[in-house]
């Protein structure tokens, strides 16, 4: 799953490691789930505070893909922001029920995709974001 | 040929509910699973996991540790599951190695298994742990 650890490191090649964060698990479950039949590799969370300790233990991440609107302290848009600032190159995919959501981060390739959304279009934007689909 | 072998080549694909609210735990242990071929899905409380078990998606084994896993503890949890979805079975685990051992027993079953043993998934957690304190919050 992640590429600097001893228990992958002869796996090759990389695995596309998508860090989603969704706290809706009825959602979240089918969505991970095609993403991987699809050949992605997915870290689930379901809140952004879940999301930052993903990060802060290093794993490695090719793109985000979070929902906006969340419980807790950091919304979807700021959970962007932050990591904008640690992982300034990290493409994001924000996503949303709302038309308008406030949207707020900017830096790496980003794109908004309202709910609901078709799991192959999300699977194919994730590859165009990365610039490679996953492994066969 | 052994048993176990036999009875993996027989067995569809298993689905496991993992119930798990420590991500790191949660990535690992799922991943572990994922790699001796189970199809996993994850839940970070109970209250995920007993909406996973009314969705569409066909779950056989639930995972799940006794401690608190949201507003309920894992015999609660293994209790409402049991009554709502006697099908489905539950193992309950009381710590982090215990739930390595599980995961470790469950990949016993199966053609693809990876060479790991409890231990090293237990470290290998341990080592994301460290650097995550190490990090503190952004």
């Amino acid at each position: 799953m992640v590429s600097e650890t001893p228990m992958d490191a002869a796996e090759a090649p990389a695995p596309i490691v998508v860090l989603l964060v969704e706290d809706a698990i009825a959602l979240r479950m089918p969505v991970a789930h095609f993403l991987r039949t699809e050949g992605y590799t997915v870290i689930e969370t379901s809140s952004a505070e879940e999301a930052l300790g993903i990060i802060a233990s290093e794993v490695r991440i090719d793109l985000l893909c979070t929902d906006v609107q969340m419980p807790g302290e950091i919304d979807g848009d700021a959970l962007a922001r932050r990591l904008a600032l640690e992982l300034p190159e990290l493409p994001v995919i924000l996503t949303s029920g709302a038309a308008t959501p406030r949207i707020e981060a900017a830096g790496a390739p980003r794109r908004f995709v309202r709910k609901p959304y078709e799991l192959d279009a999300l699977a194919r934007l994730i590859g165009e974001l990365v610039g490679r689909t996953p492994p066969a | 040929m052994t048993q176990p072998l036999l009875k993996a080549i027989a067995a569809p694909p298993v689905t496991v509910l993992l119930v798990e609210p420590e991500v790191l735990a949660r990535m690992i242990l799922a991943d572990y699973l994922r790699g001796c071929g189970y199809v996993v899905h994850e839940t970070a409380s109970g209250e995920e996991g007993l909406e996973a078990l009314r969705g569409q998606m066909e779950i056989d084994v639930v995972l799940a540790e006794i401690n608190e896993i949201g507003s309920m503890n894992g015999f609660e949890f293994a209790h409402t599951v049991r009554d709502l979805h006697p099908g489905v079975e539950v193992l309950l685990t009381a710590s982090l190695a215990n739930a390595a051992e599980r995961c470790h027993e469950l990949c016993e079953h199966r053609i693809v298994k990876k060479p790991y043993t409890p231990q090293e998934i237990v470290n290998q957690i341990n080592i994301l742990r460290q650097k995550r304190r190490g990090r503190g919050r952004f």
